[in-house]
């Protein structure tokens, strides 16, 4: 009998369960083993029925991705969080526009991007330290290699921000978060052809940009 | 670029994904052999590195999720908690703005303040034709005569003279108006004023005397026309003007039974410095239902 319960306890939550717990009215008891091993797409239908568990796991287990999306593309460490957190609240006022079924993570990264859109163009300002390399960068012994580390960082930021927002995203998105093209396009609402074209596209400028950094071989 | 490095391309772009074991010794082997998807390894390769100099940040789940919890309660107090409480006021906003829209139409809709005209018997058909079909009228001439003293003077004749009004004539359009009637410069003018019932009316009486002069004269008579219902848009059928005033009488006269028309004098010339100058007494007439006075 434990044996059944375990099994029952470890099996991934599908929709099926969620669909039977939501005729009982249960859905906001869901347990946090099932939160953690369900799908974001489930996560997020109990979201939308007000689950606040189901939120604090969807919170969990993207809330670094976004906040790394964020800096790298506001290039302000400072504002990524908070632009990851007014992703989240609007994600959970927003909960009913949710599409039940549609991929939870491009829907997310869209609202990001567009949150980043929106923050730069709130700020109005060129960042002075788009980030704190002795922060994040890893650490060196040598103090002329970690200036040297730094300076490298703060290229790499710089030559970011001048690529068009859109290329900016696909690079990011494929080189940092490892996604496919059809994601990409998906998140920023084209094509997956498109998609490689714009991160193709980054790629080039990005290598214009850097190519002193380049010869050197990093 | 042959099919060969299309699929090295695509694999190239899904091998951080995973590719099958047997895919990926495939590519191995056509990068061995092909500089250009070599190079575009390459170029991937460093970008990636570039890429990796900047560290993933470390998130604090622990302050984001109640600085999260809090910016949501943040929004739910600063807005309605419920859709048909938005879409209540909606539709109050609606109604307003709609009542707003009809109480301006509505004022601009109202008549302006005109001030009131003599009841006038309304008739149905236009007014040209009701002249064309009435028989020429009899009217009273008015004649000019001098009198000792008296610079002009002007009297009703002794016999009604029985003049055809000429009805058959083309009416001009607007576009092209009649030219102005020629008169002598110090010719008097006689000014009359007509009260219709519309401006309709008032338009087509207008027209009606737009026709050319019959003759040549040697005095002018204007007719305005007042609507009682409002002015007359265009401004230039708001005054009619006639070679002679026996052609106005005559025309006032055929439409009697429509048009209450009021005839006024022109001043009396200035006397010369070395006559004395006489008094004038002025007279005034209606013509119409009420005819001459």
């Amino acid at each position: 009998m434990a044996g059944m319960m375990m099994a029952r306890l470890q099996r991934p939550y599908t929709f099926k369960m969620f669909a039977v717990a939501l005729k009982r009215g249960k859905t906001d008891t869901v347990p946090t083993a099932q939160c953690a091993s369900a799908s974001d797409e489930h996560l997020m239908a109990r979201v939308r029925e007000g689950c606040e568990a189901s939120f604090d796991a969807l919170v969990r287990r993207h809330y670094g991705a976004v906040v790394n999306f964020a800096t790298r593309m506001t290039g302000r460490p400072d504002l990524a969080s908070d632009v990851a957190q007014q992703v989240f609240a609007a994600i959970y006022a927003q909960r009913r526009r949710y599409r039940l079924g549609a991929p939870f993570r491009t829907w997310l990264y869209c609202i990001v991007r567009r949150e980043c859109i929106r923050t730069r163009t709130r700020e109005k300002r060129e960042p002075l330290h788009t980030c704190d390399p002795s922060e994040q960068s890893r650490t060196h012994a040598d103090p002329y290699n970690q200036a040297e580390s730094k300076e490298r960082l703060a290229a790499v930021a710089r030559a970011l921000l001048r690529l068009p927002e859109r290329e900016r995203a696909a690079v990011i998105l494929f080189h940092c978060q490892q996604w496919s093209y059809a994601e990409i396009g998906a998140a920023i609402g084209c094509s997956a052809g498109a998609a490689r074209t714009a991160a193709c596209r980054g790629r080039a400028r990005l290598r214009r940009l850097l190519a002193e950094y380049l010869e050197d071989k990093l | 670029m042959r099919l060969d490095c299309l699929r090295a391309v695509d694999l190239l772009d899904r091998k951080r994904q995973g590719i099958p074991q047997e895919e990926a010794a495939w590519l191995e082997a056509h990068l061995q052999g092909c500089a250009r998807c070599q190079a575009i390894a390459a170029d991937q390769a460093d970008i990636q590195r570039l890429m990796d100099l900047w560290p993933p940040m470390s998130a604090d789940l622990e302050r984001a999720l109640p600085a999260i919890r809090a910016r949501i309660a943040q929004e739910n107090a600063g807005r309605p908690t419920s859709p048909w409480m938005r879409l209540a006021g909606a539709g109050i906003a609606i109604g307003v703005a709609v009542g707003i829209a009809m109480a301006a139409f509505w004022a601009g809709a109202r008549p302006k303040a005109f001030p009131p005209a003599a009841p006038i018997e309304k008739t149905s058909p236009p007014i040209a034709r009701k002249v064309a079909l009435s028989t020429p009228a009899e009217v009273l001439r008015p004649t000019t005569h001098r009198r000792k003293g008296e610079s002009r003077c002007y009297r009703r004749h002794g016999t009604p003279t029985l003049r055809p009004v000429v009805l058959d004539a083309p009416m001009r359009s607007r576009q092209t108006p009649s030219p102005p009637p020629i008169a002598h410069p110090s010719a008097p003018e006689f000014r009359f004023t007509a009260r219709v019932a519309s401006a309709d009316e008032a338009k087509e009486l207008a027209r009606f005397f737009l026709l050319p002069p019959p003759e040549p004269h040697n005095e002018r008579a204007v007719l305005t026309v007042t609507p009682a219902d409002g002015p007359v848009n265009a401004p230039e059928l708001q005054e009619a003007e006639t070679a002679s005033s026996e052609r106005m009488a005559i025309l006032l006269q055929a439409l009697g039974e429509t048009v209450w028309a009021e005839a006024s004098e022109p001043p009396p010339p200035s006397p010369a410095p070395y006559e004395a100058a006489p008094a004038s007494p002025a007279q005034s007439g209606s013509v119409g239902s009420g005819g001459w006075s």
